[in-house]
């Protein structure tokens, strides 16, 4: 029979006599453990106790022994010598230990595992779950009469056990919970975060502001119940690998020092280490001593499109959750449109409307943006009444600029300055770029003085179109908001070819009232027809009525003839007149009378009637007529293009050019429309500087809602500081090389077998811009006007604002490197 | 002719375009073509701080939009004491992005006219020091006449004769430039064979009147000049001539150097191709009046490659108030 206590328990035992009556009441009882005679003691010795004659009794009280540290438990054994006999009692005690310790550690058996949770089991039993200290160290209590085991409890798993001081047990366990991140919060699609590098940092970087990201993890078991007692704590740490990275795996070249991207030293991290093999990859810990979390910052530097993956365990070299912190950089806008502009979506921001870029230029503008990581978000778009005095200055037909809309807004840049600065900007978000919209940009400036341009165009008709040789025009001048056609005429296209008047002459017979005593010859002119003059020869008194014209014949015919041959009726006859004489025919003297009369008229018309050119087209002196027109009374804008003026000749008098122009005959000739215009050119987009930075006029059009985009995005990386040809190295961006021109090598950015640079200034456009797509050969030629159908980049020198011409371009590699690796927080 | 606007030396600054109206108008009305350039005869450079140059164009419709002087004026001044050629487009294009001219057809008889103030101090750099200058425009096919601007201070203006003397000393001191572009199997500089003969002072140029562009080999330029030499470019055998002996090798030092400059313009891209060159003359030389005289053949293509785009070149050569041109050159293709 077996008995089980623990460790100094007390313990009795008992022997029975039972055979007969003792002669001595001595009795000692002598013990063994574990088979070895314990050296005896005065207590074992004790006197039997009988109450009946049959049965005596002998009792020992003792402390069980301490079971030796090798052992799990001890045999005690005993026996009673009475009367030199020696009794064996059928009992054996088994005395084992009351407690015993454990020190856990992490699976590297030297660091300590604290608070290891375990339960100690001795056969079908289980204790209560107990800890160990932050040490891993823990003294847990026993019961007799079975060995014991530790058994883990969650989150540890045990992974061996050291038995060889049985109670002193040496355990390697790991802490298996899986580590969660508490803060950010994770997206629900995905586990890449947009960090918008470029914002001020809000809410510890949790809300996808700043480039500094305060991070949190804990437990996902601790997150799931967050009233179950907590595995996090002092000494439990979270394993933590940070890869700092860009994509295709090429974080971008900017190197900052004073926000670089790092693993901030500090907080609860700890044991910062860089991967000796791949640059920007780091591993560290993280205690989780801070109400059940632990914290750590990363700073993500400036660049757009870098990444940092964050990849943390529950156990060194474990990945239970990863999360990626993709740089972007987020730039506002604000759109200024005329409220005519209703094509324009309506957006409801704060509960107001407002408008934004057509959707296509929204979706052109952020695809360009994904490229450099930059998001454009609408900040504000209230759209801006169209005032009396825009209503002239401003609104021009439709078919000004060839658009089907009854009118569209055109904006030169010195009128736009003037409302961009007569506005407050809209506030609240940084950086913010202000967009104002037009429909036509012709602009001239102050410099343009000398832009006037001259014309002198024939036409054939009252109205006709008149089409400029070079650049277009404004009915106001932008240059000095004065009408813009000047020196405005017309001067009659013909050549005079001045002739003698033409004098065709009939007879006829007739008396007119003649007698024998007096002839009557009468001359009429059918033309002009003018009253007849009666040229009358009396019979003298001797001999035959005369045939001769006589002085007084003569001033008479003159008389009859001079208003024949004005200019006027010479014009109005075309220089020609058409005589009848009436008189008698038939004798000699009757013929001569009448020969003797058309001699005279003709005498007389040489006399009186100088070469002339009768058309209606010169003057009285035979030069080219010509006449003033006005802009305002002759130029019929709604029938105007910006390249051409539709000319209405005036046509009202007779003798108006209207009357006078078509194809060159004796009462036509074209009309030479002659003027001068001041010159404006032609703008797509413009970015403005100083006061004005971060403003841009966009051209808007239907047809060239794409090309719109892309103009945009052009003017906004002007903005952002591309391109940067003379830029030197770390100036753009700290890091970054200087750009090579296109006279240059460049190893790193030349095109398919092209080794040449992109960047250019010049060559037939103004400023620095990106010659990407050019041929070397192309690249080397003192304008690029030709080659634009070969640019690849939308940073090229030039576009166009229509979608059906556009040359389709993206944002070139090397543009998009150097645009991700530019400071987006501020112009 | 100098002098054409009929506009002071003042009024280039005060009323440069007083005159165009009146120039303008009778070309228009004759229908006649005219490129008109002048620009005032002396400039106080201690009172002005600009060099106008006053533009008046008249031409058919067609011509003034296919080639406007704002985008295809080129103003090109000679300094006739150094022979330093500056050439440059005689507009800037606008700081903005801007459409480029919509097309447009040309009424039949039309005319048009343009006027341009162009400075050529900002144009081209101009030192602002009392000098003179041989200056034109050149527009295409056309190139205007002659026109020579005295760059000096004021009467009474202050004027430190030291510093011209030390800038005159400085130029006698520069080293001797090499022979650009260096002779070789193409590049021949004495006696060449097919040069344009020169009866008196001046320049004159010969090349293919047509090139097709898939022709491999130069484009052979040969000229001749006679031409006077700004005193620092007389060689006179020394130390520091030792290089351009050895670069001459058999053909021995040279008597003088002949600075000519080349400005290739297009009938599609204006932008001119600028072409320093340094040509040797042999031959005794005047050193009173240093006139230099000699014949060359060289490689237009070294300049450029003017393979592309098909269209009539027009070469212009300038040496001092010597100029040449334009000396047309078509590149065709071979469907042409």
């Amino acid at each position: 029979m077996d008995r089980h206590v623990v460790e100094s328990q007390d313990i009795s035992v008992v022997a029975l006599l039972r055979q007969g009556e003792p002669e001595s009441s001595e009795v000692e009882f002598k013990f063994k453990q574990d088979g070895q005679p314990v050296p005896a003691k005065p207590e074992f010795k004790v006197k039997l106790l009988g109450e009946s004659h049959e049965t005596k009794l002998a009792s020992c009280k003792m402390k069980a022994p301490a079971v030796p540290a090798d052992k799990p438990k001890l045999l005690l054994e005993y026996s009673l010598i009475h009367e030199k006999r020696e009794l064996n009692p059928a009992e054996q005690i088994w005395v084992w230990p009351k407690s015993a310790k454990l020190k856990a550690f992490e699976p590297d058996g030297k660091t300590p595992l604290a608070r290891f949770a375990f339960k100690v089991k001795q056969g079908t039993k289980e204790s209560t779950a107990q800890r160990a200290s932050d040490a891993g160290e823990a003294e847990f209590q026993l019961t007799a009469g079975s060995d014991f085991t530790i058994v883990a409890e969650a989150p540890f798993v045990l992974l061996s056990t050291d038995d060889k001081k049985p109670r002193e047990l040496v355990i390697k366990a790991e802490r298996k919970f899986t580590a969660a991140f508490a803060a950010p919060e994770m997206p629900k699609d995905g586990n890449t975060i947009k960090q918008y590098v470029n914002q001020p940092s809000a809410d510890d970087g949790h809300k996808g502001m700043g480039n500094k990201v305060l991070i949190k993890v804990a437990p996902s078991e601790d997150l799931l119940n967050p009233k179950a007692e907590k595995i996090a704590g002092p000494g439990v740490f979270v394993y933590l690998t940070a890869t700092f990275s860009g994509p295709d795996g090429k974080p971008s070249a900017r190197l900052d020092t004073a926000s670089k991207r790092e693993l901030t030293a500090g907080a609860e991290i700890t044991a910062i280490k860089e991967d000796a093999v791949t640059k920007g990859k780091y591993t560290a810990k993280v205690e989780l001593k801070k109400k059940g979390e632990g914290t750590f910052e990363v700073s993500l530097g400036l660049a757009g499109g870098d990444t940092c993956t964050l990849s943390i365990g529950g156990a060194e070299g474990r990945s239970d959750s990863t999360l990626i912190l993709q740089n972007w950089r987020k730039v506002s806008y604000e759109v200024r449109a005329p409220k005519t502009l209703t094509s324009l979506p309506e957006v409801e921001i704060s509960g107001k409307k407002h408008r934004n870029l057509m959707k296509t230029t929204q979706d052109r503008i952020a695809a360009l943006g994904d490229l450099i990581y930059v998001e454009y978000e609408l900040a504000s778009g209230v759209p801006f009444e169209i005032t009396p005095e825009m209503k002239v200055a401003n609104m021009l037909p439709g078919s000004f600029i060839g658009s089907a809309a009854a009118e569209i807004f055109q904006l030169s840049d010195n009128q736009s300055e003037k409302l961009l600065r007569a506005w407050p900007r809209a506030g609240g978000k940084k950086p913010i770029a202000r967009f104002i919209l037009c429909e036509s940009n012709y602009y001239a400036s102050e410099s343009d003085a000398d832009k006037n341009v001259d014309v002198a165009v024939p036409v054939k008709a009252k109205g006709s179109a008149i089409p400029l040789p070079k650049g277009n025009w404004l009915p106001v001048s932008d240059y000095d908001q004065q009408p813009c056609i000047k020196d405005f005429k017309w001067v009659a296209k013909v050549v005079a070819n001045p002739q003698p008047i033409e004098a065709l002459f009939t007879t006829t017979a007739g008396e007119n009232g003649g007698t024998d005593k007096k002839r009557i010859v009468r001359l009429e002119e059918k033309l002009l027809a003018p009253a007849a003059l009666d040229l009358s020869w009396a019979k003298p008194t001797v001999g035959h009525i005369p045939t001769e014209i006589t002085d007084d014949h003569k001033k008479a015919i003159k008389a009859f003839l001079t208003p024949l041959v004005t200019n006027a009726n010479r014009r109005k006859a075309l220089n020609k007149l058409q005589f009848t004489m009436t008189g008698l025919e038939g004798a000699e003297r009757k013929d001569a009378r009448l020969q003797n009369v058309m001699a005279a008229v003709k005498d007389l018309l040489v006399e009186l009637a100088k070469p002339f050119d009768p058309h209606p087209g010169l003057d009285d002196a035979g030069q080219p007529r010509t006449g003033p027109l006005a802009q305002a009374t002759h130029i019929e804008v709604a029938k105007s293009t910006n390249i051409s003026v539709w000319v209405n000749l005036p046509d009202v008098a007779a003798d108006d050019p209207a009357k006078l122009a078509g194809e060159p005959d004796a009462t036509h000739c074209p009309i030479t429309v002659i003027f001068s215009y001041d010159e404006h050119g032609a703008g797509l987009g413009t970015a403005y500087l100083d006061d004005l930075k971060g403003d841009l006029l966009v051209v808007f059009k239907m047809v060239g809602l794409i090309s719109c985009g892309d103009v945009t995005m052009h003017e906004l990386g002007h903005l952002f500081g591309m391109t940067p040809l003379k830029t030197a190295k770390d100036a753009f961006a700290p890091g970054v090389d200087a750009v090579k021109g296109v006279t240059a090598d460049d190893p790193v950015w030349k095109t398919g077998t092209e080794k040449k640079g992109h960047y250019y200034t010049g060559k037939g456009h103004t400023g620095e811009h990106c010659a990407c797509g050019l041929s070397d050969e192309a690249k080397l030629k003192p304008t690029y006007g030709p080659y634009g159908a070969t640019a690849t980049c939308i940073m090229f020198g030039s576009t166009t604002s229509i979608d059906s011409r556009r040359i389709v371009r993206s944002l070139c590699p090397q543009c998009a490197s150097l645009m991700r690796a530019r400071d987006y927080t501020a112009f | 002719m100098q002098g054409a606007l009929k506009l002071t030396d003042e009024e280039f600054f005060t009323a440069p375009l007083k005159t165009r109206k009146a120039t303008l108008d009778p070309l228009l009305g004759a229908g006649v073509e005219a490129l008109i350039a002048d620009a005032p005869r002396k400039v106080s450079i201690d009172v002005r701080d600009t060099l106008p140059m006053v533009v008046v164009r008249a031409g058919s419709f067609g011509a003034v939009a296919s080639a406007p002087v704002s985008r295809a004026g080129i103003v090109v001044a000679t300094d006739l004491e150094t022979g330093q050629v500056r050439a440059e487009m005689a507009v800037q294009p606008p700081e903005k992005s801007v459409q480029p001219d919509e097309p447009r057809e040309a009424p039949e008889g039309a005319m048009a006219g343009e006027t341009k103030v162009v400075d050529l101090r900002k144009r081209l750099d101009l030192p602002w020091r009392p000098s003179r200058y041989a200056v034109a425009l050149i527009l295409r096919e056309q190139i205007s006449d002659p026109l020579e601007v005295l760059l000096d201070s004021s009467p009474g203006g202050y004027k430190d004769p030291e510093v011209e003397k030390h800038r005159k000393a400085a130029l006698g001191k520069a080293p001797l430039p090499a022979v650009h572009p260096a002779p070789d199997q193409t590049v021949r500089y004495r006696n060449v064979a097919g040069a344009p003969e020169l009866s008196a002072a001046g320049l004159a140029l010969s090349a293919p009147r047509v090139r097709k562009a898939s022709e491999k080999g130069p484009l052979l330029l040969t000229g001749s000049f006679r031409v006077e030499v700004p005193a620092h470019l007389v060689v006179k055998k020394s130390e520091h001539t030792k290089a351009l002996e050895a670069q001459l090798g058999e053909a021995g030092l040279p008597s003088a150097l002949v600075p000519i400059t080349f400005v290739i313009t297009g009938s599609k891209i204006p932008q001119p191709e600028i072409w320093h060159t340094v040509l040797p003359a042999w031959g005794a030389i005047d050193p009173k009046k240093p006139v230099a005289a000699g014949s060359f053949a060289i490689d237009l293509n070294a300049a450029a490659n003017f393979s592309e785009p098909l269209q009539t070149l027009f070469v212009y050569a300038f040496c001092g108030a010597h100029r040449f041109g334009p000396l047309p050159i078509a590149i065709v293709d071979e469907e042409q």
